[in-house]
Parts: structure tokens; sequence; C-alpha cells
């Protein structure tokens, strides 16, 4: 369904992402794990259009979309949930919910989409006219996904949808991200929460210095010694 | 400065006759120093809008407000348009000519380093490019509308209200309730403030930043035009009144909060009233000491400004 060969970023004159490859097929959950300044937001900016690649080429569906303006990439249905959520603050649930269906596409389709995400998250339905601001940090993570959600994708990309939550939100967002993918969402998970995410996810990447060091099953990373020591310090 | 004494309201004679005459005179201040105020809100309320959605300090601002004056002058002096009307003629051309403005001149420099210092210095030739212009086409001298309701006055209870400052006043509300409005319940205006507040975001789902800023721009100037519409039926202009609005822009945006069009709009009225009651105590040259020396006061106990700043 995606398929990112040899991509090359620059983020001035660093290099951020060295000749990365990845795939990631229909109703798949994919994760990459790496440490901080590793690539991980570099590699979801690039998919997502903010940041343009040096060199290299990503395929949806048979359409090279690198180069793509992001809003372009939206309508396609490659959505990103942005690493510390950034909702738009100072605006209601309801409004967040109407800017993530911003598009032509999915305004038409407004309605519809808004009620199946409150039926997910039954809190932001009773808060839809509360500021997104004043939001404990579970349900603003719920809505930065729900934000998304209404935004039609097809591939649901999340940075770090856990950071800053307490271990027992962390675990219900996680569980929600699980549904989500049972229901057939293709899902591309960027995390530092190694075992979880590895625990969840198909397939896994680990991202080092902005290459791709090691792939496989998650279940079979997981026990992969190097893996183990390196990041869950065991 | 020989052009200090035009920002003095005209007076109207009361009809009752000594008795309560401060009371009546300073309530009358009160009044007129409101209706100044909408129209200082409307103003401060466009340039706001710029400086919070996109980092542009738009020294230019007040400039289109003088042109916007000095087009509904030329409509109203060439063809008898009354401004009011004028306006609706004068809002497609400031709208666009607005847009324009961004595409070609602020656009290019956003990818500045600093954008702030970049853009006054690039609005601050703009204004200059308007004054001149104006100069060039009409002539330097100042100008007042001249309508038939040019010094009428009409009366509630003791309170006399003039026409065209009452006129001037509606046109800055109903201007700021328009923009209100947009910014709060259509599609493109949640977009713009959705795009100042986290402008990462969003380009995520789709707002393109580009667009939407040019449409808040030509909105800015546009809006500029009414304001300056409504104060040309209550001062006189001529090329230069652009710096000395400036001046009054500033204070109610600061005053108001940056990018908070409610608190703008409040903060207007409030610097208003401020100016009003001081004109009624103490002698015209002590007016601005005190507004201004007001401002020190209240930045030194809120330095954000008066009022949150959100929308």
């Amino acid at each position: 369904m995606l398929r990112v060969s040899d991509l090359t970023v620059f983020h001035g004159h660093l290099m951020a992402l060295q000749g990365l490859s990845l795939y990631l097929e229909e109703g798949e959950m994919v994760t990459v794990i790496g440490s901080n300044g590793a690539g991980k937001s570099t590699l979801l900016n690039t998919l997502s259009g903010l940041v343009s690649p040096r060199s290299g080429s990503i395929r949806f569906e048979e359409r090279e979309v690198a180069g793509m303006s992001p809003e372009e990439i939206c309508g396609l249905g490659i959505v990103q949930v942005p690493e510390g959520r950034k909702l738009f603050a100072g605006m209601t649930v309801l409004e967040n919910l109407e800017m993530g269906a911003y598009l032509p596409g999915a305004r038409r389709r407004f309605r519809r989409e808004v009620e199946r995400v409150f039926e997910k998250f039954p809190r932001l339905k009773d808060r839809r006219h509360q500021v997104a601001g004043t939001l404990s940090g579970g349900e603003q993570q719920m809505l930065a996904i729900a934000r998304a959600m209404v935004a039609l994708p097809r591939i649901l990309m999340l940075d770090e949808p856990s950071l800053g939550l307490s271990p027992l939100m962390a675990e219900e967002i996680y569980g929600v991200i699980r549904d989500l993918n049972r229901d057939g969402m293709t899902i591309l998970l960027v995390s530092q929460e190694v075992h979880v995410a590895l625990a969840m996810a198909s397939r896994g990447y680990v991202l080092e210095n902005g290459r791709i060091v090691r792939e496989g099953e998650g279940k079979a990373l997981l026990r992969d010694p190097g893996i183990r020591s390196a990041y869950l310090g065991i | 400065m020989a052009r200090r004494g035009r920002f003095r309201p005209r007076r109207v004679p009361s009809r009752t006759g000594d008795r309560n005459v401060t009371g009546i005179l300073v309530l009358q201040s009160v009044i007129s120093g409101l209706m100044i105020g909408a129209i200082y809100g409307l103003l401060g309320v466009g340039f706001s809008l710029v400086w919070g959605a996109m980092k542009v300090i738009n020294i230019a601002h007040a400039a289109f407000a003088v042109l916007g004056a000095y087009l509904a002058y030329f409509l109203l002096k060439a063809f008898g348009v009354d401004p009011v009307l004028g306006f609706f003629v004068i809002l497609p051309f400031l709208f666009f000519g607005g847009m324009v403005v961004y595409r070609f001149l602020i656009f290019p420099v956003m990818r500045a380093r600093d954008i702030v210092v970049s853009s006054m210095v690039l609005t601050f030739g703009c204004a200059i490019v308007i004054e001149n212009f104006i100069s060039l086409i009409g002539s330097p001298d100042p100008r007042v509308f001249t309508t038939r309701y040019t010094g009428r006055a009409f009366f509630l209870g003791p309170f006399a209200f003039q026409w065209p400052q009452t006129v001037g006043a509606l046109m800055a509300l109903a201007g700021m309730a328009v923009l209100y409005v947009f910014l709060k319940k259509t599609h493109t205006g949640k977009a713009l403030r959705a795009s100042w507040q986290q402008p990462e975001a969003a380009r995520l789902y789709g707002i393109n930043l580009r667009r939407i800023s040019m449409i808040a721009f030509g909105l800015a100037v546009a809006s500029a035009g009414l304001g300056g519409i409504a104060m040309g039926f209550v001062y006189s202009f001529d090329p230069h009144t652009h710096n000395l609005w400036l001046i009054y822009i500033f204070l109610v945006v600061i005053l108001g909060g940056v990018g908070n069009v409610l608190g703008t709009a409040l903060a207007g009225l409030l610097i208003g009233l401020l100016n009003g009651l001081s004109l009624a105590f103490f002698p015209y040259q002590w007016v601005n000491v005190i507004t201004f020396g007001m401002l020190i006061l209240i930045l030194l106990v809120r330095p954000a400004g008066l009022f949150r700043s959100e929308v």
C-alpha cells in the first residue's frame, strides 16, 4: 500500500534520514522505534509532506507522493496525529474536529464521521463545546486521534501517542489504537515505548541516526538480544 | 504639531440650561468617547488579526485606512455617493488589493529569519508609498466628508448625537460584528484561527497557510478601509493622518492583546472612553499625555495586555 524507498532527507546541512526504505501493507500495524533524534518525526513529517525529501521515492498505491503538498497528501488519506498532539487549543472540541475535516471530501462526510468518532470516544461527545486546551491529557490525545479520524485516513500515522500521559491513560490510548487496527485501519506507529509498540505491531523497524538498522516481526524484534539491551535495558 | 487640533470632536451645544451641565457634559463626553472608541476598535481588530495570525506588524494598516477614506471622499465628490454606500464599492478593491499586497510583498518576506522586523520595514515602505500616492492623486489638504447629515444631530433625552459621528460608530460596530462572526462561525474563519494557533497541525489537515493568510490580509485591509471611512465622519484627514491613527491602533492592540479580536474591540472602546473623559476634565493638550500615561500604568501592571490573548 505504501512503499518508501531510499528516502534521504536533509535539515539544512544535516542528514536526518539516509536511504531509508520501508513498506506498509493494507490493514497492517507497523511500528518504527528508535531513540530521541533518530529521525522518527522527520520520517512522518516527510510522509505528510511537511518536509520535502532530497531524494528517494514514496509510493502510495502506485502514486508518487514525494514532493506533494501536505494538502494533497492529506486528501489522499495519509493522515498524521502529530507528536505532542498539537491541538487547536483555543478552539472547542467540535471545532477541532471540523478542522480535521477541513478538506472538501472530508467535510462532505463530516456529520456521519463525527457521529462515529463520538461513538468511539463518548467523553469527547460530552465535552464537544469545551475548549480543547482545558481537556485532560488523555482526552486531548483522544481528540488528536479523533481529529485525524474525521480526515478519512487510509493510513493513520501516530507520533508518540502516549507522550506525557499517565501509564493508565497510555494503556487506554494503545487500546484505542489496537481497536482501530482490528477494525481494518492501516497504522504506522512511531514510539519510544519500544516494548508496547513491538508487542502490538505486526512488524517493526528500528531507526538509528536516520538509518533502518533492523527490521522484522514485532515479536521477533522483541526477542532480539541487541534490541533488548539497547532499548529495553534487559 | 498643528495637526493635533483636529483630534477635538466637534461640540454640540446642550439644549438644557445651566442646571446639571457638568453631569451631562461628562456623560456626553462618555458617549462621544465610546463612539470614537468603536472606530479605534475596528482599526485595531484588523491590525491585531494580521499581527496575531502571521506575525506581521503592518505599519501600513492606517495608511490603508486613509486610502479608504480618500476613495470614499472621491466617490462622494465626484458622484455624490454617500461614504457608507461608497464603502461597498471600495470593499472589493481593498480586499483584492490587500490579497495582492500579501501575495507579492508580504509573502516573499515571510521566509525571513525575523518576520516581525522585516515586515515592519516592508510595510513602513508601503505606508510611505500609499501616503505619497494619495498626495499625488489628490492633494495634501485636509478633507472632511460633507454629506446631507453633516452638522446635524438628534437628541436622546438630554444627550446630543451627531449624525456623522453616529454613522461612523455604527459602521465600526457593524464591521467588528462581521469580523467576529466570520472568525467564529465560518469554515474559513475557523481555519484562520486554527492556523494561527497551530500552523503545523493546520497544514497536516490540508489548510493552505498561504491562501488563508492572503484572505486574512485582504480582510484586514478591507476592515482598515471601513475604519478609515468611519474616522472620516469624525475627524478630518490628510495623507499624513495615518501616522497619528497608527499610534492609537498600537495602543488599542497592545491593550487588548495581540490576536485577541474581542479584547481589541473592548480596548478600543476603553481608549475612546478614557479620551472622552479626559477631554471633559482636562485641557485638550493633556489628553494624549493622560491616555498614554494610563497605557504605561496598565502595561506595568499587566504586561500582556488587559485580556488573555486567544480567539
